[in-house]
């Protein structure tokens, strides 16, 4: 029942994160399958960079307060992520492998975004037991390779 | 006559013919120069402009993607630490040897600390023999720090490309390089 509670909880409070969208990025925060998410789309830029360090410390905090155990991250629809950006992802996960309790970091990969890949695994490295990537599927939709990546 | 922010030189007329690089001779298929002021607006714009320049010449979408990457490390330091009003960013696809080649290169100037502390960064990057154990170890060392990335120019490397430089006075170029063996799009 605490359990119940406290998933009930996470789900809430990540819900009521504010949202950050602009012409060519979005950050979302919602849940799949009961988890906690957050899903990054467009191009990850220097533009971006702020929103995504921010949004990232935010949830850290909500996911440690709720004694989280895990939290998808959805990047199927990020054509680009520039490497700032990819510190705000850095600092977050070094966060994560540091704290008493780590939880799990899934970022699920779009196999059609060749960059992701490539791009993703060195954070895998920097936390084993902290990050995993999952492929999607049959990821039809979405922006294809095409926008550059 | 007034020049916009963002000049494109296309192929034409350098796009075929001779030229020679480093005392060797190649046939470039393609070419593209872009001078431009510096401005994060563009970065994006940019990179994938890159982009296409390499889905034109070639079939291989793995080359093109980190190149659009390179593209856009590239041109962002060149927003942040140029220290001139124009800054330049070519691309050309070329054949050398029986082999092809695509390069990137970015020159802009840069105050006399910038260009002490990067060609520090890139000396290392360019001598590394594990590139990738290296960007693992910057990361690792970044991790706690706060606001800092620097990560760029290791990550080029990193995935996969050929990295070089050089500093004449106060202009920084940087070279990006791949070798390739796949057919072209374009007849050189």
């Amino acid at each position: 029942m605490a359990r119940l509670r406290a998933a009930s909880y996470i789900l809430n409070s990540m819900l009521n994160l504010p949202e950050f969208k602009t012409e060519s990025f979005s950050l979302v925060f919602g849940t799949a399958g009961g988890v906690p998410s957050v899903k990054l789309s467009g191009n990850g830029d220097a533009e971006a960079v702020s929103a995504v360090d921010r949004a990232l410390t935010q949830v850290h905090q909500k996911l440690l307060a709720a004694a989280s155990t895990s939290v998808i991250v959805d990047l199927g629809d990020l054509y680009f992520m520039n490497s700032s950006c990819l510190k705000a992802f850095v600092a977050w996960i070094y966060k994560v492998r540091t704290t008493g309790n780590p939880y799990r970091i899934r970022l699920q990969l779009n196999p059609r975004q060749r960059w992701q890949r490539r791009g993703l695994e060195p954070l895998q490295r920097l936390a084993p037991a902290v990050v995993f990537l999952d492929e999607i599927k049959s990821k039809d939709s979405g922006p294809s390779d095409v926008e550059g990546t | 006559m007034s020049r916009s922010a963002t000049d494109v030189e296309p192929s034409a007329p350098m796009a075929r013919g001779d030229i020679t690089c480093r005392g060797d001779q190649r046939n470039v298929s393609l070419f593209l120069r872009l001078a431009f002021c510096p401005s994060t607006a563009l970065v994006s714009a940019i990179s994938r402009l890159v982009s296409d320049f390499c889905r034109q010449g070639l079939s291989d979408l793995d080359i093109s993607s980190r190149f659009h990457m390179a593209a856009h490390e590239l041109a962002e330091n060149m927003t942040k630490y140029s220290s001139g009003s124009a800054v330049s960013l070519e691309v050309e696809l070329s054949e050398q040897a029986g082999e092809h080649l695509l390069t990137l290169r970015t020159r802009n100037h840069a105050s006399p600390e910038r260009l002490l502390e990067v060609s520090q960064r890139l000396s290392e990057i360019r001598a590394a023999s594990d590139p990738a154990k290296l960007y693992d170890r910057l990361i690792e060392e970044t991790a706690p720090l706060q606001g800092v990335s620097g990560l760029g120019l290791a990550r080029i490397r990193a995935e996969g490309l050929d990295f070089d430089y050089s500093i004449h006075g106060d202009e920084l170029t940087l070279i990006v390089e791949e070798r390739f063996s796949q057919p072209l799009r374009v007849q050189s």
